[in-house]
């Protein structure tokens, strides 16, 4: 293998002078055009960052590359051509070694070069070398909101019905319907009692607890807000250790709180608020998730405890500075951060446009090294809490008004959260539709009284004072999204308290069945939205699963009662106890039980789901367990060439005697 | 001795009349029932087939019962026995599945038998609901039938 590398080595630089010589040859141009088109993959169309590549080397040259000098491979590479940097695409192996060589992760090589000449150029220059297996641009996805924080400035207390629901003495709490709407008309109009994350008895079972770290990968966190410095993940070994020093031997220098891995030559890894073009974005999102409770400052917030600082950490993977983005590279380097050092949940307000990747493996070739680091972050092998045996990934849906989620939100595997206002209506940005899964407040100013200058059906949170104050309002599926990720963080706060474990799949599938039907609301009219209306027929059984609610997470916890059956008579389970208040409006895809099942209840037939209600005959008392699936997310299955949804299964435990009555009870 | 045996037959003879009326004594099962039940479950998995009864003097009931996982469920309703026939309906009006037949077994195991044509046997035996039951149980609001779902 280390000959063939050397013969290949030294026939590049011949090959690379005959290049140059008939460069002009149109035979060559051609022969340039076809090795480029059948090495470039990823987008080359969006945004992307100039004078970066990626290259995904063969295992021999990737060997190669790790035993040898990186300045000889990139001569051999790249002949005579003049680079500024080459080295692997993640800075540090990720701690899970072999995880990430299964996925690959270890061929892939960035090299930089004066941003003057365009990629696609220097890509056709070097796709010609046969240990390059794949080129790829650094492409850069967007964040999930219009980025404009409008600062909080109202003097008078209002809300007072939401500040009375809300349990905690933050005194900005009235003004957040997300998380206890009341119906309150000082909200909006059409504001509509329930239309919130449903999170106010949950509280009086967990308010998270701190073994529950939530990887924020968005702009920074400015961890000193006196809202978010209490419930800040923090590197102990780091905080405790020597500036400028890699304590813990993570690879990563001073990452006290998270790292900044945005390319930047001034921040050099530091977590960094200060550039111009900083919304505050991310530190939006992290107090919607776990701003400390209770603490008689600002705001409150999902999984921020129980006002004894005792709430989920957030850890800051910052991967946009200045409100410019990082690319694939940067996104795939956080994920993988974060597996490495203790997040179970990856809150991901940002993807990549809707419409620029039409099915999953349109996604997962055009964006392969941020897609093999998904995956890096959801093996079960990097799980980072007792609870969960795989991580999971939430993503916001998106804010074109399109028809199908971003991704890699869309992907089955993660979760895609869309947006509805303060009426539980969806909001006229929101993505919906194909690939996304679930619903949560996203804030709606089209429906909204101004205070003050305030319109407080957008969503308050915490942000940065430089920018626009300590508190501020954004509304976006980004906004959305962090509430999904707070419901989640609570979960598994929960299943550690009660000792439960649950795998990646079983926990997303509780997520996705805690919901309140919002589909009542979309069977028709118009809302008004700016100029124009929107048909709400067009949302219905679009916006995912439902209305997210943590209270009914926490009781799918807790554990789901048994179906009770008559013996000998044809029954009907309602599927909602089970699928979520819109269980009638899913797609059921089958109905499975082992055969000590089927003679345990005496099955004589295969049950049946029709319009959420399962048909069931059991011709013999006696309990035993059946799995349901459904799709969360449209009418059909992800299968890799179509943007579908994810299939989540619930098992059922039947109970059938011979005793029935309509309301479940015993006697 | 002869003049005495008369008077002592005749109060043997009382005393065994006195006997015999006791063993014949049916239960009252208005009075019976009265108390804390627990399901003994023979066919069932005793593990997640858990129901707590207790049927009060004023002809009350309150139901606790945990079938598979999760928190107890909380009915109440009010119930009847017209001889050894114990019957009865949820709050709000919904009956229940079934009548049943009542036998005891000493003082502390109730037996219900179905009426309605299961012939479903049920033993309890008498015992205190723990108050980590009661006072966790979620209420089930309604008798009213949503497709066989309980409004909570």
């Amino acid at each position: 293998m280390k000959k063939s590398f050397i013969i290949l080595i030294s026939a590049l630089p011949l090959l690379y002078a005959c290049m140059s010589e008939i460069q002009e040859s149109e035979t060559v141009a051609d022969e340039l055009g076809q090795a480029l088109s059948t090495k470039l993959t990823g987008n080359t169309t969006g945004e992307h960052m100039e004078g970066c590549l990626l290259v995904f080397l063969d295992e021999a040259a990737a060997t190669m590359a790790e035993e040898s000098d990186l300045k000889t491979i990139a001569e051999g590479l790249f002949g005579g051509r003049k680079i500024e940097g080459f080295g692997p695409a993640l800075r540090h192996m990720p701690k899970n070694e072999a995880a990430a060589k299964r996925l690959g992760l270890h061929r892939w090589y960035a090299v930089s070069f004066d941003k003057s000449i365009p990629v696609r150029r220097f890509a056709a220059e070097i796709a010609g070398h046969p240990g390059i297996r794949r080129i790829q641009f650094n492409n850069m996805p967007r964040l999930a909101s219009d980025c404009k924080s409008r600062p909080f400035r109202l003097q008078t207390k209002s809300g007072a019905e939401e500040a009375e629901a809300i349990p905690f003495n933050d005194p900005l709490n009235g003004y957040q319907w997300n998380l206890v709407n009341t119906g309150d008309k000082a909200v909006a109009e059409t504001a509509r009692e329930g239309a919130d994350v449903g999170v106010r008895d949950a509280w009086k079972l967990t308010g998270g607890t701190p073994d529950v770290v939530v990887a924020i990968c968005d702009g920074p966190v400015k961890y000193t807000h006196p809202d978010l410095t209490g419930a800040m993940w923090v590197n102990e070994a780091e905080k405790n250790g020597e500036v400028g020093k890699d304590d813990d031997g993570n690879g990563y220098i001073d990452d006290v709180h998270g790292y900044n891995f945005y390319p930047s030559d001034q921040s050099h890894g530091k977590i960094t608020w200060e550039r111009d073009g900083e919304t505050g974005h991310g530190t939006h999102v992290a107090g919607i998730v776990a701003a400390v409770n209770g603490n008689g400052i600002g705001i409150s917030s999902i999984a921020g405890g129980t006002g004894k600082g005792d709430g989920v950490r957030i850890m800051s993977c910052q991967m946009f500075e200045g409100g410019r983005a990082g690319g694939d590279r940067e996104m795939a380097e956080a994920l993988m951060y974060a597996a490495d050092n203790g997040a179970c949940i990856a809150q991901c307000s940002y993807g990549y446009s809707a419409y620029l990747f039409q099915s999953d493996n349109a996604y997962s070739t055009n964006a392969p090294l941020e897609y093999s680091a998904l995956k890096y972050f959801m093996d079960p092998e990097n799980s980072n809490h007792p609870s969960l045996e795989s991580n999971i990934a939430i993503y916001a849906a998106g804010n074109e008004a399109a028809s199908s989620s971003d991704y890699p939100g869309a992907l089955p595997i993660c979760v895609s959260v869309t947006a509805f206002g303060p009426d539980y209506l969806p909001t006229g940005y929101t993505n919906y539709g194909r690939g996304c899964n679930i619903a949560a407040p996203g804030g709606d100013s089209t429906i909204g009284a101004s205070i003050e200058e305030d319109n407080i059906s957008r969503i308050l949170s915490t942000c940065i004072s430089e920018v626009a104050g300590e508190y501020a309002w954004m509304e976006g599926s980004s906004m959305a999204c962090p509430h999904v990720s707070g419901v989640a963080a609570l979960g598994v706060s929960y299943a550690g308290k009660l000792g439960k474990v649950f795998t990646g799949k079983e926990f997303v599938a509780m997520l996705l069945t805690s919901v309140n039907d919002i589909n009542q609301y979309l069977e028709d009219g118009l809302k008004p939205y700016g100029n124009y209306n929107l048909n709400l027929k067009t949302y219905h059984n679009r916006m995912g699963t439902g209305a997210v609610d943590a209270w009914k997470l926490l009781m799918q916890i807790e554990g789901t009662p048994s179906a009770m059956v008559q013996t000998g008579k044809t029954s009907r389970i309602d599927m909602r106890e089970y699928f979520g208040e819109s269980a009638d409006d899913l797609t059921y895809t089958g109905v499975e039980f082992t055969d000590e099942a089927r003679k345990a209840l005496g099955l004589a037939s295969t049950p049946k789901v029709k319009d959420g209600m399962m048909e069931i005959i059991c011709t013999k008392n006696g309990s035993a367990k059946i799995t349901v699936s459904a799709i969360a997310g449209g009418k059909e299955a992800s299968n890799g060439d179509n943007i579908g949804g994810m299939v989540i299964s619930k098992e059922i435990s039947i109970v059938s005697r011979g005793i029935h009555s309509d309301n479940g009870g015993w006697l | 001795m002869k003049r005495i045996l008369p008077y002592i037959i005749a109060a043997f003879t009382i005393l065994a009349a006195a006997g015999c009326k006791e063993k014949e004594t049916p239960v009252d099962y208005n009075i019976f029932i009265v108390g804390d039940w627990r399901f003994m479950p023979e066919e069932f998995d005793e593990e997640t087939t858990k129901v707590h009864l207790s049927f009060m003097e004023d002809n009350g009931f309150d139901l606790y019962q945990k079938i598979g996982d999760g928190r107890y469920r909380h009915y109440s309703g009010r119930w009847e026995v017209k001889g050894n026939t114990l019957s009865g309906e949820y709050s709000a009006g919904t009956s229940w599945g079934s009548s049943y037949a009542l036998t005891s077994i000493g003082t502390d195991t109730l037996v219900m038998t179905a009426l309605n044509g299961s012939e479903d046997v049920m033993k309890y035996a008498r015992e205190a609901i723990p108050a980590e039951i009661t006072d966790d149980a979620t209420d089930v609001k309604s008798a009213d039938t949503d497709n066989g779902r309980p409004i909570l």
